[in-house]
């Protein structure tokens, strides 16, 4: 009966096999001529990336998908965009219920087509060892650091070393992480094999799986109408693209997840009515989860989406808005609570509306005249990269920037926090760009909310110095 | 056997993925946990829930007192718990609390920014009202809001993108806008006003704990979000940085900024700025793009998977307690909330499309005027509106058309759009935007496939169904044109911004007045400068 499906399944399906084909000979056959070998593409140096890869974008815009072999950098997206791997921070979450609840509903309704189930859980298992591969492991050490655990040996280590009670949750994932790098042995020697950084094979592999999904879900959806049909298939087409083209960034893609909300919960509607003992029992521990999830978040944000520590659980609002909203603040106030030490630096720029602004990262030029006129942008570095390879003296490049008007820098201290690319690259540009600034004797600093140490041992606000007390946002300097 | 070896491995699949999920991302995000268990709110979780149970007590045992459940009473009600919650949190944070004076003071603001805002929507409404009514759309209440908004924020948006054109976007032009939209139809304004404000919600008889629940969550995290994005400034970088930037340059020099990509959402929040003087409306403005997006998930939740009034609430409160939904609610106050509302208008229209089509199929009878399928036409309206938000609404574009043609011929017309939208998004090079095509050495042969294969089964469709085939093209050209019509006046300001370039670059960024960021510039000033030559 079951091979009998399987032929089924197939011969129904016949007239698709040539498209597939074609797709993936084209694949194979360029694949062949990619010249690089597996070990050159294994470790990403930035010798290796092709001259033509914007720097930036890759720091800032590519960071969400990750940086690891090219066909794994889509395959895990969905992992990835659900667990944050890559990028952490409440404004990337998007929760775990639609990741672990669409495929199991999706499942559910499979009963009468077991091949399909299989195919079904066959690709799930796939891509989720191949995105767990992929990932690293975090947990704390007793000291309060944070450990990361990515290769088999730091697993192993860590799972000889802890015991069960101590940490199950994260000895049950170290040993399934171990299972998933395991498994991910032929996908590591074909991806490397094929693959890279660079490749022929991953929009074929990406399109080839995308035909195969719409004839699992054309099928899957059978027996529902056709509007419910046709948007399921809208979303799938819509998700596919956000995959295929935005390299993971989340709000690109909030349709599917504003669709995908209620089609997680449409199943859950459905299990009410079924009397079969695993069917309730599922509805019951999705329900549980719910709620354990919906307590979550009412906590998060009843402590303003912020947990620093567990005296900041208190802060429900941040007090100086409300006294902004009650008339005790005046705007000033309020900026100056937000940005200290910014407003007299505020006021110099703003003094006329002609000199010009360089920008590296931070949100102030907000409250700069005519930013749109005045303030050049370069976050990553490029410009004053290229810069710094013409001119390395300190006096001229400053002159440099005099001379095309520029008479202030306003300079993020995080710029590199961001920089999550194997080649470190923002990081150098960060490194040079602050010996720029080290010292110069052309710059003057008007501005910063870093505070630190001075030899003597009092605290002032500076950007160098022995120790950092407050790490800061900003610096402003006024070119001389 | 065969089958119980089957069921036991898909029940043991479902609950290792299930298990294995929930504590990876508890593991991964100890934030919510430690938030959860940390908590001090405990006095007020009981003040809140008290309130929410009262609430529920009157809806469910006492149904005479329900008419006094309105949009007013809510709107007042959210007031005073706003105060509880500000008052707790100065009381156990703060050395003092809230006096009347300061009370009053708040309430002044959050009147201010709401009426504001409210009178917005109800323009916007009229507008909408105005310029769809001859089309008879056999939309259902809700629906007809929705939509009725959107399209009137689409007409709003071109009278002040004409303003801001010649310089004039002042209070005194942009408010006889206002009063004009109202007088053309003040029945209409006054009938939505009473409809939101003044009449009984309407409580379905199959509410119970979890849609109430649900609601009040939902009210009160709209209420929360709503609260702390009356500052002004925003705290997000792209907020900051862009969205919110551009309406202050808007206001700054009373008409349209040079550059940038198209930037509908930021005109209609330079009303706030322009018209109402304030920062902390055009703040709303943007909060409110997610509010209407979960109203809009609360109806396709109903209409598109019939889900019942419970769950369907249930839906929207979980979008919108998302953190990243949270986020821009209140802290990132960017576009992205509001695109996606104008895209769920999108959605409803196609729903509706399709119920269309179907109930065609048995009853041939319906025709439009000029041949011109409405609904086609209005969703092409607001994804071309949606693509001046946002250049990322071309996967909506692509996925409405594939879905036409899914219900035209089924999967190849699907299939046949498929390859011809990925052949289009390769040519034109979208994936560039992302700095993915350097890593794909293949996608010219891919993109030649794909045209291949596209074609292939379109010519296949057009030979077999040439009548199907010839009303899928014009369908298509239809939501094509209007697809294009509310961009067309980005492309005029960014071809007369940028001299006359046709490119495409420049057609959709226009020409910025920043300072010039090439090396070369900064070399030749540098190589002309006396100090150089010192």
């Amino acid at each position: 009966m079951m091979s009998s499906s399987i032929l089924t399944y197939c011969f129904s399906n016949l007239k698709w096999l040539f498209i597939i084909s074609a797709i993936l000979f084209t694949g194979i056959l360029f694949a062949q001529d990619n010249s690089t070998t597996p070990k050159e593409n294994k470790t990403v140096s930035s010798s290796a990336l092709p001259a033509n890869v914007n720097t930036a974008v890759r720091e800032e815009i590519q960071r969400y998908m990750g940086y690891e072999v090219l066909p794994a950098r889509y395959l895990s997206l969905p992992y990835d965009s659900t667990m944050n791997t890559n990028v952490g921070g409440n404004f990337i979450d998007i929760t775990f219920l639609l990741l672990m609840l669409i495929p199991v509903f999706f499942l559910l309704g499979y009963r009468e087509n077991p091949i399909g189930s299989l195919i079904f859980m066959v690709i799930c298992s796939t891509l989720f060892i191949i995105s767990l591969a992929n990932t690293s492991i975090y947990t704390f050490k007793k000291d309060g650091a944070l450990q990361e655990m990515a290769t088999s040996q730091e697993l192993k280590e860590y799972a000889q070393a802890t015991d069960l009670f101590d940490a199950p949750s994260t000895v049950m994932l170290v040993q399934i992480k171990r299972l998933a790098n395991w498994c991910y042995t032929p996908f590591d020697y074909v991806f490397n094999s094929f693959s890279g950084d660079r490749d022929f094979i991953t929009y074929p592999i990406l399109l080839l799986l995308f035909i195969g999904g719409f004839f699992i879900i054309e099928s899957r959806t059978k027996q529902h109408s056709i509007e419910r049909r046709a948007l399921f298939l809208f979303i799938y087409f819509y998700s596919f693209l956000w995959l295929l083209l935005t390299a993971g960034i989340i709000w690109y893609g909030y349709l599917m997840i504003a669709l995908g909300i209620p089609v997680c919960i449409y199943p859950l509607t459905q299990l009410t009515s079924k009397t079969s003992p695993f069917q309730k029992g599922l509805f019951w521990a999705t329900s549980g989860i719910l709620v354990l999830w919906l307590a979550m978040m009412v906590s998060y944000r009843f402590s303003n989406y912020i947990y620093k520590s567990p005296n900041t659980k208190e802060q429900l609002f941040d007090t100086a808005t409300i006294q902004y909203q009650t008339g005790e603040y005046s705007k000033q106030d309020l900026l100056n609570h937000f940005f200290p030490n910014f407003d007299a630096a505020r006021q110099l720029i703003n003094k006329e509306d002609t000199s010009l602004v360089y920008r590296v990262g931070t949100v102030l030029p907000f409250f700069i005249k005519k930013n749109d006129r005045r303030v050049l942008i370069d976050n990553q570095l490029g410009l004053f990269n290229q810069l710094l390879n013409r001119y390395q003296k300190k006096y001229e490049l400053t002159m440099v920037f005099r001379e095309s008007g520029f008479r202030y820098i306003l300079y993020d201290l995080r710029t590199a926090s961001i920089d999550q690319t194997p080649e470190k690259t923002l990081t150098q540009k960060n490194k040079s760009f602050l010996q720029f600034l080290y010292q110069n004797e052309y710059l003057e600093l008007i501005g910063t909310n870093r505070k630190i140490r001075l030899p003597d041992g009092r605290e002032d606000y500076e950007v160098f110095g022995n120790e950092i007390i407050d790490y800061g946002t900003f610096a402003i300097y006024r070119i001389k | 056997m065969l089958d119980r070896i089957y069921k036991y491995s898909v029940a043991a699949f479902i609950l290792f993925w299930m298990l294995f999920l929930f504590i990876d991302y508890w593991q991964r995000h100890p934030m919510y946990a430690n938030t959860l268990m940390n908590t001090t709110h405990w006095g007020l979780y009981l003040l809140l829930g008290g309130i929410g149970g009262g609430i529920g007590y009157v809806v469910f045992r006492l149904p005479q007192f329900r008419k006094y459940i309105r949009g007013i009473t809510l709107f007042i009600f959210c007031l005073l718990v706003l105060v509880i919650c500000a008052q707790y949190h100065l009381l156990t944070s703060a050395p003092s609390g809230m006096g009347s004076k300061q009370i009053l003071v708040l309430f002044g603001l959050l009147i201010y920014t709401s009426f504001s805002t409210f009178l917005t929507i109800v323009v916007s409404y009229n507008i909408g009202d105005l310029l769809l009514r001859r089309l008879n759309l056999s939309l259902k209440k809700l629906n007809k809001i929705l939509i009725n908004i959107a399209i009137g924020i689409i007409g709003l948006v071109g009278v002040l993108f004409i303003l801001g054109l010649f310089k004039l976007l002042y209070w005194f032009t942009v408010l006889p806008i206002f009063l004009i939209a109202i007088a053309l139809d003040w029945r209409s304004a006054w009938a939505f006003c009473k409809q939101t404000l003044f009449t009984p919600l309407k409580i379905s008889k199959k509410l119970n704990w979890v849609g109430l629940g649900s609601f009040l969550l939902f009210v009160l995290i709209i209420n929360l979000n709503f609260f702390q994005s009356n500052v002004p400034f925003p705290r997000g970088f792209d907020s900051l940085s862009l969205y919110l930037n551009l309406p202050s340059l808007i206001h700054d020099y009373h008409g349209l900024v040079n550059g940038y990509q198209p930037y509908n959402w930021s005109i209609f929040m330079s009303l706030g700025f322009v018209l109402f003087q304030k920062i902390e409306v055009a703040m709303s403005l943007s909060f409110l793009g997610g509010v209407l997006s979960a109203i809009a998930i609360y109806k396709l939740s109903r209409d598109w998977l019939k889900l019942n009034t419970n769950y369907s609430l249930l839906s929207a409160c979980l979008f919108y307690l998302i953190p990243s939904i949270g986020v821009q609610s209140f802290l990132e106050l960017k576009v992205d909330l509001a695109l996606l509302y104008i895209l769920l208008c999108v959605v409803i229209l196609l729903l509706h499309w399709i119920k269309l089509e179907v109930k065609k199929e048995e009853d041939q009878l319906i025709s439009y005027r000029w041949g011109i399928d409405p609904y086609i036409a209005l969703m092409g309206l607001l994804t071309g509106f949606a693509f001046g938000i946002k250049l990322t609404t071309l996967f909506t574009f692509f996925g409405i058309l594939a879905t036409i043609w899914y219900l035209i011929k089924g999967k190849i017309g699907f299939l046949a759009l498929f390859c011809l939208s990925i052949f289009a998004i390769l040519l034109i090079g979208i994936d560039r935007q992302s700095g993915l095509r350097e890593y794909h050495l293949g996608a010219s042969y891919v993109q030649w496939l794909m045209l291949l294969i596209g074609t292939g089964l379109a010519v296949w469709l057009i030979v077999k169904h040439p009548k199907e085939a010839i009303r899928g093209i014009r369908l298509s050209v239809i939501y094509g044109i209007f697809f294009i019509l509310p961009f067309i006046p980005w492309l005029g300001k960014n071809y007369v911004e940028s001299g006359g370039q046709l490119s495409v670059t420049t057609l959709l960024n226009g020409k910025s007045n920043a300072p010039s960021g090439s090396i070369n510039t900064f070399v030749r000033n540098w190589n002309n400068s006396p100090l150089n030559n010192q």
